[in-house]
């Protein structure tokens, strides 16, 4: 580092390395447990990646994309053939969302089998299943935008679902469908709500979380013991280790969307069933098989929003005792086994559905 | 500046310093009253916009078409089958005392019904009825609704999805 | 940041990964496979430029009618080359998905291809394609409503053949007309036509050789819903391009469009329209053979592929005709060689009129006479006065002969007109639909001819006339 001695710098500087602003959002040093890859791997960041991935995506198929009832599926089409990389575009918003739905999975299970959720990080905990609930509404909102035969019945089962809410189900319908039926004012809201609402929400969540991190105290690690030493690593290691795997998640999206584009079914119609075999989006397959065998209102609502309060009732449950900052510590294998299980269940129900 | 002397803006009043001592904390004094009063202020504009928002969002006119769908000249259906319509999720079924026209959507869900040899099943969730719509198995709970039929006076069948008849009517050719 | 060579083989390999996955991007983009079509054309026609979207967008909307805000429709990007379909459907007016649906908007193949109709005429699909309303089909005068009309004639029903196999086999027990390949309702029947038939499908308790002529004859072979047998002679298309698209004899494409195979046999000759069908398009069908009812099987005739010699063996055009035209078992008049089926068969013949004509020998009702006369009494001829006579029309879509205001033309007994047979002077004179050739119609008034006022049938004049083979 060289310090200008004159008012007028002899050199040219590109990129002031100590004044920049994502450099300075990270802390100078953190603790080396922490940073660690096997610790963490990274998921909340590629979940952050992912995110802004699929923002700028999302962002140049708005050029293109009508949320009308005859333009929506026509101009995907016009997206996917014409547009110069608009298929690629659109390839890489769709994984970019499905990576991000994964990562943001993977994140709140990294957390659960590291008691990252024990206090004082338990309101960022919340928060964080709320961004869980806004990436699944992200992703959902997304599926049903394509408008073909086969994500229409997503989008209709969805909506319907809501109208068996107790009491307030038809003015939520009204609310989020716009209209006394699919059409569409339907096509318009849920393209605000994943465009702008959700958006809103979303990136305002992530800068939430991110900061509460630090003023939680950084990412959690096991309680130091006294005597020993600590090592910390600088934020030039943390900055680098995070460019490498913008580096490495970016160069495998581009080659996922490049040779495995998402398909596109013919045109959404109401009157007439395209195939026999109608399936959810993948992360809603497990609600999909208990629909058929439980009430809607408990397969749809009660059920997952039960599963829901269950892990957000976990920083209460496993308060204190050891196993903080450590994979799979056995002294805290009930909430452990509990998530395991239902992560085990939503598999297996998945799966079902999926083989059908 | 101690914690007692900032500003809380609360509903309760809580304990401050005034220039004759502390008040105590369940005594209204003019002060902790029009902070109170404030506060309900602010509340109420917040409730106000709440209102006014959901309010707002709710759709005022609705864009759905009209529910009459003309289905086409009445010897075009046979009988022994249900036959899908394309312009909507409705069946029209032919049998001895005439035609009559099956709803097409799922009573579970709202799914469009797929007409199976042995009659209408739902590709969502695995609800299956009979030809005459009584919900055999599956989630349904609902048998399907039988829709009324008439023709119109171009001599073509006619349905209007959001009326609905006994399930033994049935219509003429003409 | 970089400090270390550790971490700068890192940088450098995970930089030279989102290169390389940038790289097999673009380099995907290079070749698509509409490019590859386009220079493949552009290549064969010797024509300069480099591969660009060909778009369309049609002025004509859904059931015919002016639209202001169709689609583009980009199939001439892979299919350059591709014949207009006909003068009267101009691809500027109408595009290509008003007939034939598919995704207009798509260059991928699958996702264009999804929907697509590639027979728009097949019967199955006829009503939504040729027959939407304004094209050829929801007119209240029903000789406009092409489709229907094909749909009911006997073509399609083979109404007097199921009625005749029946009869023969003593299920039975007269040689009415009730079973018909398409049923139907026909609300104003003639006095010899019927006024429904009922599709015929034979239930499992059915005699065995009801089942068998079903499946052999009904469902593949000649027959203007069913595919055609895949051997030379044989090959068309089904619905109404299965006579108004015209196909060579080895079925082979011979047109300009890159992605249809030059040497894959089963395709049109050419993607366009004609109303000047020839004898050998008649004959994918007809003329081929003959059936046996003990075996219910068709034995195709042995001096043709695919029984007899092949096509590259056949003898030279000249002969071609006299050979090609009939079987060797039939002897028939020189006009009757010379002209094409179209020169004399009319379009309530072969298109239907509308009703379910129970057999072919009630339905077919032209003869000699219609245009030969007998020896009292010349042929009945009408002159054009109405602007809108359908024989115009006609007439503006054959190339090869013209008719006008105030011409006089043959009027058969059921009363249509055929144009192509026109007064000249005192001359009757046939042009023929084909070719446009010129043909002096002989009267039989005036002439030597010996013939019974009552023995008009055609087989009364072969008894003279016949042509030796």
């Amino acid at each position: 580092m060289s310090f200008p001695t004159s008012p007028y710098p002899r050199k040219v500087r590109l990129w002031r390395k100590n004044k920049s602003f994502i450099y300075n959002l990270h802390p100078p040093q953190i603790p080396a447990s922490s940073a660690r890859f096997t610790y963490t791997f990274g998921l909340g960041g590629i979940a952050v990646l992912t995110a802004v991935l699929t923002t700028l995506t999302g962002l140049l198929l708005m050029f293109y994309y009508e949320p009308t009832l005859q333009g929506a599926h026509a101009s995907l089409v016009l997206i996917d053939s014409v547009v110069y990389l608009g298929h690629f575009t659109r390839a890489l918003h769709y994984w970019s969302a499905q990576v991000m739905v994964v990562a943001v999975i993977l994140h709140i299970a990294r957390i659960i089998f590291t008691a990252g959720y024990r206090p004082p990080r338990d309101v960022n905990w919340l928060i964080g299943l709320g961004l869980l609930v806004i990436t699944l509404m992200w992703d959902f909102s997304g599926y049903v935008l394509c408008y073909d035969s086969d994500t229409i019945w997503a989008l209709l089962v969805g909506t319907n679902l809501l109208k068996e809410l107790p009491g307030v189900g038809h003015t939520l319908y009204l609310l989020v469908v716009g209209d006394q039926a699919l059409g569409p004012s339907a096509i318009l809201r849920f393209y605000t709500w994943h465009v702008f609402g959700l958006t809103l929400l979303g990136l305002g969540g992530i800068g939430y979380h991110i900061w509460r991190i630090r003023v939680d105290g950084g990412i959690s690690r096991p309680v130091p013991t006294s005597g020993a030493s600590r090592q910390f690593v600088p934020r030039e290691t943390l900055f680098f280790r995070e460019l490498i795997t913008v580096l490495i998640v970016t160069g495998g999206l581009v080659l996922l969307s490049t040779l495995a584009p998402p398909p596109l079914g013919p045109p959404a119609t109401l009157n007439r069933v395209g195939s026999d075999v109608v399936l959810a989006p993948w992360f809603f397959l497990a609600i999909q098989q208990l629909l058929r065998y439980v009430p809607p209102l408990w397969a749809g609502w009660i059920i997952p929003l039960a599963g829901l309060a269950f892990l957000a009732l976990l920083p209460l449950l496993d308060r204190r005792g050891p196993g903080r900052g450590y994979w799979f510590a056995p002294e805290r294998w009930r909430p452990q086994a509990a998530f395991g299980g239902l992560l085990l269940v939503i598999i297996v129900l998945s799966l079902l559905e999926w083989l059908r | 500046m101690s914690k007692n002397q900032d500003i809380v803006i609360s509903v309760m009043p809580t304990k401050d310093n005034f220039e004759n001592g502390p008040t105590q904390a369940n005594t209204l004094t003019r002060r902790r009253f029009l902070i109170a009063l404030g506060n309900l202020s602010l509340l109420g504009a917040l409730w106000s916009v709440a209102r006014g928002s959901i309010r707002m969002l709710t759709p005022p006119v609705s864009r759905i078409p009209s529910p009459i769908i003309v289905a086409g000249p009445p010897d075009a259906f046979e009988a022994g089958r249900l036959t899908p319509l394309e312009q909507g999720p409705v069946f029209i079924g032919r049998d001895q005392a005439g035609l009559f026209a099956l709803s097409a959507v799922c009573t579970h869900l709202g799914c469009t019904l797929v007409a199976d040899d042995e009659g209408p099943t739902c590709p969502c969730h695995g609800s299956h009825f009979s030809t005459d719509g009584a919900n055999l198995s599956g989630p349904a709970p609902q048998p399907l609704p039988h829709l009324a039929l008439a023709i119109n006076d171009d001599g073509l069948l006619e349905v209007n999805l959001s009326q609905i008849v006994a399930p033994d009517l049935r219509i003429g050719d003409n | 940041m970089i400090t270390t060579s550790k971490q700068a083989y890192l940088f450098f390999s995970t930089s030279l990964l989102l290169l390389t996955a940038l790289t097999i991007l673009f380099w995907g983009q290079l070749a698509e496979d509409w490019k590859t079509y386009q220079q493949a054309y552009l290549f064969q026609t010797n024509q300069p430029g480099q591969p660009a979207v060909q778009q369309i967008i049609p002025r004509l909307g859904p059931d015919g009618q002016p639209t202001p805000d169709a689609s583009p429709e980009l199939c001439l990007t892979c299919h350059m080359g591709l014949a207009e379909i006909s003068p009267s459907h101009p691809v500027e007016s109408f595009g290509c998905v008003i007939c034939h649906r598919g995704t207009g908007l798509a260059l991928d193949k699958e996702q264009a291809h999804a929907g697509l109709l590639p027979n728009p005429s097949d019967l199955a699909v006829a009503a939504e394609s040729c027959g939407q309303d304004n094209c050829h089909g929801g007119y209240a005068d029903p000789t406009r409503n092409h489709v229907d009309q094909v749909t009911r004639s006997l073509q399609a029903t083979y109404a007097g053949g199921i009625a005749m196999i029946r009869y023969t086999f003593g299920v039975q027990k007269d040689l009415a007309a009730s079973f018909g390949v398409v049923g139907g309702v026909d609300p104003n029947p003639l006095s010899d036509t019927v006024s429904s038939l009922t599709a015929y499908q034979p239930q499992q308790d059915a005699l065995p050789m009801e089942t068998q002529f079903a499946q052999n004859c009904l469902t593949g072979g000649c027959h203007l819903t069913t595919p055609p047998i895949e051997a030379p002679y044989f090959y068309r298309s089904t619905g109404c391009a299965a006579c108004h698209v015209l196909y060579n004899n080895d079925g082979l494409y011979t047109g300009a469009d890159p992605t249809i195979a030059r040497d894959e046999p089963g395709h049109a000759a050419t993607h366009q329209f004609t109303t000047a069908i020839p004898y050998t398009q008649c004959n994918h069908c007809h003329n081929r053979g003959n059936y046996s009812l003990r075996t219910m099987t068709f034995t195709p005739r042995p001096d043709l592929p695919p029984a007899g010699p092949p096509l590259s063996e056949m003898m030279p055009t000249e002969g071609r005709r006299l050979v090609e035209y009939y079987q060797p078992i039939g002897q028939f008049t020189l006009c009757e060689w010379e002209l094409d089926c179209a020169d004399c068969h009319t379009q309530a013949e072969v298109m239907g009129d509308g009703h379910f004509w129970p057999d072919q020998k009630t339905m077919q009702y032209i003869q000699c006479r219609t245009c030969h006369g007998t020896l009292t009494e010349p042929p009945t001829t009408v002159e054009i006065t109405d602007a809108e006579d359908p024989a115009l029309r006609l007439a503006r879509l054959n190339d090869h002969y013209s008719l006008g205001m105030g011409d006089v033309v043959i009027s058969t007994a059921r009363g249509e007109k055929m144009g192509s047979v026109q007064l000249r002077g005192e001359q009757l004179v046939q042009f023929s639909q084909v070719d446009g050739q010129e043909y002096v119609v002989p009267p039989v008034m005036g002439s030597d001819c010996q013939q019974q006022p009552d023995e008009q049938e055609s087989r009364y004049c072969h008894q003279c006339h016949a042509y030796q083979r």
